[in-house]
C-alpha cells in the first residue's frame, strides 16, 4: 500500500468515523425544527415553534449557565490536580503502584453509589449542598482519573534530555517547565481539560444527589422529558451545536490569522 | 549573581526573589520526596471525599439492615449472602462484563484508525478535529440517546431507506430495542474515551522514527506493528481500561434501547437507590462492581505493568 | 448593599437570561397581620425567595409568572425527577434546601410521622374548599387528625391506544395477550407493572400487598408475556415517541400523552380498564424548616386558584386538585376528561401504596426483564 493510498484510506475512514459520530446529532437537529409534538419522524412540517418556545423558556438558559460554569470550573481544577499527580509520577517513589490503583479507582465506583454517598456525608458534615461546593467535589473527583490517565499517557516516556540541555544552559527547573516541557505536553493538558469539561457537562446522576437548589441542563432535561415532550430541548441542543461549531470556526480563523 | 548597589531596589528584590526561588528549588532537589508529595497532596486530599469515606460508608452500610424506608445499622452477612441466593445476580454481572468486553474490543478495533487518522493524517486542523470528536457529546445523552429511535426504528431512516431501495418489503425490528442498539449505541458515547488517550500517544509519535524504520526496510505493516503500537500502547490502554468500566457500569443505554431484556447489572443496583430504599444491599453490589473491576487491573497487570504504562517509572 | 449596588445589580441581573428580578421583597419574617395573601386583588409582597423541588409540569414559566408578579417574590425551582431520590434527599437535609416538595400520595404518612413536614394550615388557604371531595382529607394525608398534603394534581394510569390499529380497549389484557404480539409496550417500573399484572389476573386479595408466593406468581406470568412487547419506556418523551412514531400501537401510559398525541391529529385513546385502572395524587408537601410560611400558604392557595387550575387543563387534560373544574368547563370538556362521575370513577379505580415488601418487587422485576 503506497503511502498515498493510505492517505485516503485514512481520510475516507476518518469522514466515516464522523457520520457516525454525527448520525443522531443531525437527528436531532432535524427533529427541532419538526412541527410535531413528539420528538421522532413522521415528519410534520417545518416550524420555527420550538426555537419561539425556547426563547420564552428563562429556565432552560439558567441550567445551561449552571452546566457551563460548573463545567468549566471542574476542568480546570481537575486538570492542575490530576496534572500534578501524572507529573509526581516521573520520579520514582515508594507505593507508587498502590497510590496509581487510588488514582484509578474512583473510575470503578457507579455513579449512583458516589451521589449517595457523597449526599449522606456533607449532611452529616453539616455541608449546605451548592453548585460549586458539593456538585463541584463529585464533578472534580470523577473527572480526575480520565485527567489522569490522559495526561500520563502524553507522559509516557517523556524524552528528558530535551529537559536536561535546558537545565545544563542555566535554566532552573520552573522555567524549563514552561519554556520546554509545557508546550510539548499542552495538547494533552488541552485534550484533558476538554474531556473533563465534556464529562461534567453531561454528568447527572451524581450531580442529582450532591447539588443544592440549582438546576443543571441535565437535571432540566430528564426531568422535563420524564413528565412531558419538550421540543424546545432539540432546539437548545441545536444551538449548543451551532455555538459550539461557531466557536471552533471563529478559532481556526483566528489560528490562520497568527500564521 | 551579582548584587547591585542599595540604589538598584528592584533588582535587588528581583535577584533576591529569585535566589529565594533558587533555595527552594535546590530543596526541592535534594529532598525528591518532598516534590512528589506536594504533588500528589491535592489529589490525595479530594479523593479522601471523594473516594476513602464513601467506600469505607459502603463496607459498613453493606452490613446493615435495610426497612421499607430506610436502613437500621446492625451487623449481618444478609446482604452478601443474598447476592449468591438469587442466580439473577452472578447472571447479571456475567453478562455485564461480556458486553463490557465486546463494546471495548469493538471500539478499539474502530477507534484506533480514527485516532491515527488524527494524529497523523492531517496536520492543520488537527484540534479542530478533535474538538469536534466531543461536540456532540455537550448535547444531552437523554436527547442524543432518543434521537436513534427515528433513525434505527421501524419506521425510522433506515427502515424508510432500505424498504425504498427494495431491499426489504417490510421494516426490520431487529434494528432497536435488543443488544445490537445497546452495544452500538455504548459505542458512540465512549468513543471519545477510546479516541482521545490513543490520539494523544499516538501524536507524541515521532514521525523521524517511523522514516527510520521504513529507511531500514521495513513495510508498513512491520513498521506499524513493532514501532507505532508499542509507543501507543499507554493510550491503548488507557482507553481500554475507561471504556470498559464505563460500559461495564452503563444501565441507563441499556434501560433505554434495550428493548424487554435492557438489563445490566448496573440496574439492579441503580433499583437498590432509585426503586427502594435498600442502600445496603446496593452496597454490596457496588462493593462487588469494584471488587470485580479491580481484579481484572490486577490480572491485566501481570501482562502488562500498569503503572510503567502509565509513566511510572520502572 | 449600598442602593446604588443594588440597582446596578438588579440591571445587571435583569439583562442576563436569569429568573425573574432580585426579590423586591427580601424582607425577613413579613407576619402580613391582615392575610393579604388571601386576598388575591390585594397581592401583597410576600418574604421570599420560595423555593420548591417541583414538577416540570406544574412549575412551567408561563403558570409560575402570574404568581412571581402578583406578590413581587421569587421562585427556585428545581426539579424532580423520582420519588425516591425525593425521599432520600428530604432525610438528608433538603428540608433546609427548600420549602416546598412535590411528591406521591404513598411517602406521605411516613415523612408526617417522622416530622419532616408541616401540617398543612388550612386557615391560610382561602382556596381549600376547592378542592375535591376525594382529596380533601384523604386517609393517605392524615395522620394526628390533621392533613399533611395538598393535592393539586390527580388521575389514573391505564392503556393509551392508537384507535387505528386497535379496536376499543377495556381491559390492561391488551399489555399482555398474545395478539398484541410485539406492538405494545410496558412502562418499567416494578411497582406499577406488577400492580397491573396482578390486577389483570384477578385472584389476588391485595395487589398492593403480594405475598412471596403471589408475587412470585406473577412474576412468571409477567416472564410468559414478555415477548409480546415490543420495549418498555422510562420517560415520557419516549412513550409518546413509541406511539407518535407507531413503533407501538398501545402502552401502559398516562392521559396526557394521548391528549397531545390527539391534538396532532391522532385518533389516540385512554382505556378505562374493567379490572380497574391504577390512581394516584401528586400533592405539595411543606418543609418542616421553611422559614417562609406566609409564601407557602399563598403559592398553594394559588395552585387551587383558577387560572392555574385552567391553564394546566386546557393544556394537558389533567384532573387538578381544585374541583371548580366542574363550574369552569363545558359538559363535553367534563366528560372528556372523565370528570363526570368522580364518586364512581374513583370507587372503579385502585390506588396504588407502597407494599411492605417494596425490595422483592423491586427484584421480581429485574427478574423479569433478566429473563430471555
Amino acid at each position: 500500500m503506497t503511502d498515498g493510498r493510505a492517505r485516503s484510506f485514512l481520510r475516507i475512514y476518518g469522514a466515516a468515523v464522523y457520520v457516525f459520530l454525527y448520525t443522531p446529532i443531525v437527528m436531532l437537529i432535524v427533529l427541532s425544527f419538526n412541527d410535531s409534538n413528539s420528538i421522532t419522524l413522521p415528519w410534520g412540517g417545518f416550524t420555527w415553534r420550538w426555537y419561539r418556545a425556547l426563547a420564552e423558556n428563562q429556565s432552560v438558559f439558567v441550567s445551561l449557565k449552571n452546566s457551563l460554569t460548573l463545567g468549566l470550573v471542574t476542568a480546570v481544577i481537575s486538570t492542575v490536580i490530576g496534572g500534578l499527580a501524572a507529573f509526581a509520577f516521573r520520579s520514582r517513589f515508594r507505593g507508587q503502584v498502590a497510590v496509581m490503583r487510588m488514582l484509578l479507582l474512583p473510575f470503578v465506583i457507579p455513579g449512583l453509589t458516589i451521589g449517595v454517598a457523597l449526599l449522606l456525608l456533607f449532611h452529616a458534615l453539616g455541608v449546605r449542598p451548592g453548585l460549586l461546593t458539593t456538585t463541584l467535589v463529585a464533578h472534580v473527583g470523577f473527572t480526575l482519573p480520565y485527567v489522569f490517565v490522559l495526561i500520563s499517557t502524553r507522559l509516557h516516556r517523556f524524552d528528558e534530555s530535551l529537559e536536561e540541555a535546558a537545565m545544563d544552559l542555566g535554566a532552573d527547573e520552573i522555567t524549563t517547565f514552561w519554556q520546554v516541557t509545557f508546550p510539548l505536553i499542552r495538547p494533552g493538558i488541552v485534550g484533558s481539560a476538554l474531556f473533563a469539561f465534556t464529562l461534567s457537562f453531561d454528568e447527572f446522576i451524581r450531580t442529582l444527589f450532591t447539588i443544592g437548589n440549582d438546576n443543571t441542563l441535565p437535571i432540566q432535561i430528564w426531568s422535563t422529558l420524564g413528565s412531558m415532550v419538550s421540543p424546545e430541548l432539540n432546539a437548545m441542543a441545536t444551538l449548543i451545536v451551532a455555538a459550539s461549531f461557531a466557536l471552533v470556526i471563529a478559532g481556526e480563523l483566528l489560528r490562520g490569522r497568527e500564521r | 549573581m551579582a548584587i547591585e548597589g542599595a540604589a538598584a531596589r528592584p533588582a535587588v528584590s528581583a535577584s533576591v526573589g529569585r535566589s529565594a526561588r533558587r533555595d527552594l528549588l535546590a530543596l526541592l532537589n535534594r529532598w525528591g520526596w518532598v516534590k512528589v508529595l506536594l504533588f500528589l497532596v491535592p489529589a490525595c486530599l479530594l479523593l479522601t471525599f471523594y473516594l476513602v469515606i464513601p467506600i469505607a460508608m459502603l463496607i459498613v452500610m453493606s452490613f446493615y439492615r435495610s426497612t421499607l424506608f430506610g436502613v437500621v445499622p446492625d451487623f449481618s452477612w444478609n446482604n452478601y449472602l443474598h447476592f449468591w441466593r438469587n442466580p439473577m445476580f452472578p447472571n447479571l454481572l456475567l453478562r455485564s462484563i461480556r458486553l463490557a468486553v465486546t463494546v471495548t474490543a469493538i471500539s478499539l478495533l474502530v477507534s484506533y484508525p480514527f485516532a491515527y487518522f488524527l494524529a497523523r493524517g492531517t496536520r492543520r486542523f488537527r484540534t479542530t478535529l478533535l474538538i469536534l470528536v466531543m461536540v456532540p457529546f455537550w448535547t444531552s445523552y437523554l436527547i442524543r440517546t432518543m434521537s436513534w429511535l427515528p433513525i434505527l426504528g421501524i419506521k425510522g431512516v433506515v427502515n424508510y431507506s432500505l424498504m425504498t431501495l427494495q431491499i426489504v418489503s417490510n421494516p426490520v425490528e431487529v434494528f432497536l430495542f435488543n443488544q445490537f442498539s445497546v452495544v452500538l449505541t455504548l459505542i458512540h458515547i465512549y468513543l471519545p474515551y477510546m479516541v482521545v488517550p490513543i490520539y494523544l500517544s499516538l501524536d507524541r509519535l515521532d514521525g523521524r522514527l517511523l522514516e527510520a524504520a521504513s529507511d531500514l526496510g521495513a513495510n508498513p505493516l512491520r513498521t506499524f506493528w513493532h514501532v507505532t503500537l508499542p509507543l501507543s500502547l499507554p493510550g491503548v490502554v488507557g482507553g481500554i481500561v475507561m471504556v470498559f468500566i464505563a460500559a461495564f457500569g452503563a444501565y441507563v443505554t441499556p434501560k433505554l434501547l434495550g428493548g424487554s431484556s435492557g438489563i445490566m447489572f448496573g440496574n439492579v443496583l441503580a433499583d437498590q437507590y432509585s426503586g427502594t430504599f435498600n442502600w445496603p444491599f446496593g452496597a454490596v453490589l457496588a462493593l462487588i462492581m469494584i471488587a470485580v473491576v479491580l481484579g481484572l487491573l490486577v490480572v491485566a497487570s501481570r501482562f502488562t505493568r500498569l503503572d510503567a504504562v502509565f509513566g511510572a517509572r520502572a | 448593599m449600598s442602593r446604588e449596588q443594588i440597582t446596578r445589580g438588579r440591571r445587571d441581573f435583569m439583562t442576563t437570561l436569569g429568573r425573574g428580578g432580585l426579590a423586591a421583597s427580601l424582607m425577613g419574617g413579613g407576619v402580613l397581620g391582615a392575610w393579604g395573601a388571601m386576598n388575591t386583588a390585594l397581592g401583597q409582597p410576600l418574604p421570599g425567595p420560595l423555593r420548591i423541588h417541583g414538577n416540570p409540569v406544574a412549575t412551567r414559566d408561563k403558570d409560575m409568572k402570574p404568581f412571581k408578579q402578583q406578590y413581587d417574590v421569587d421562585l427556585q425551582i428545581q426539579l424532580s425527577v423520582t420519588h425516591t431520590e425525593t425521599v432520600t434527599r428530604i432525610y438528608s437535609g433538603a428540608t433546609k434546601q427548600f420549602d416546598l416538595f412535590t411528591l406521591q400520595h404513598p411517602f406521605i404518612k411516613k415523612l408526617a410521622r417522622d416530622r419532616m413536614i408541616l401540617p398543612i394550615d388550612e386557615s391560610k388557604i382561602a382556596n381549600i374548599d376547592n378542592l375535591y371531595d376525594h382529596v380533601r382529607r384523604p386517609e393517605w394525608a392524615m395522620h394526628d387528625g390533621r392533613l399533611y398534603a395538598l393535592n393539586y394534581l390527580w388521575g389514573y394510569d391505564s392503556v393509551v391506544y392508537n384507535e387505528k390499529h386497535l379496536p376499543k380497549v377495556d381491559s390492561w389484557g391488551v399489555l399482555f395477550e398474545d395478539a398484541s404480539r410485539g406492538r405494545v409496550a410496558w412502562r418499567d417500573d416494578p411497582l406499577q407493572m406488577i400492580l397491573t399484572a396482578a390486577l389483570y389476573m384477578q385472584k389476588f386479595r391485595d395487589p398492593n400487598n403480594l405475598s412471596e408466593t403471589d408475587l412470585a406468581e406473577v412474576k412468571k406470568f409477567l416472564i410468559a408475556k414478555k415477548k409480546n412487547i415490543r420495549t418498555m419506556w422510562t420517560t415520557y418523551a419516549e412513550a409518546v415517541n413509541l406511539l407518535r412514531s407507531e413503533e407501538v400501537h398501545a402502552l401502559w401510559g398516562w392521559l396526557p400523552m394521548a391528549t397531545s398525541l390527539r391534538k396532532e391529529g391522532l385518533r389516540m385513546s385512554y382505556a378505562f380498564p374493567k379490572e380497574k385502572p391504577i390512581m394516584w395524587f401528586t400533592n405539595y408537601i411543606v418543609s418542616k424548616d421553611t422559614q417562609v410560611q406566609p409564601t407557602v400558604w399563598a403559592f398553594l392557595n394559588y395552585c387551587l386558584s383558577d387560572p392555574f387550575t385552567m391553564s394546566m387543563t386546557n393544556d394537558f387534560d389533567y384532573r387538578m386538585g381544585s374541583s371548580r373544574q366542574l363550574t369552569l368547563l363545558p359538559p363535553e370538556r367534563i366528560k372528556q376528561i372523565g370528570l363526570d362521575n368522580i364518586p364512581e370513577l374513583v370507587r372503579n379505580s385502585y390506588t396504588y401504596l407502597l407494599p411492605d415488601r417494596l425490595d422483592k418487587y423491586v427484584e421480581a422485576w429485574a427478574e423479569v426483564k433478566a429473563a430471555s
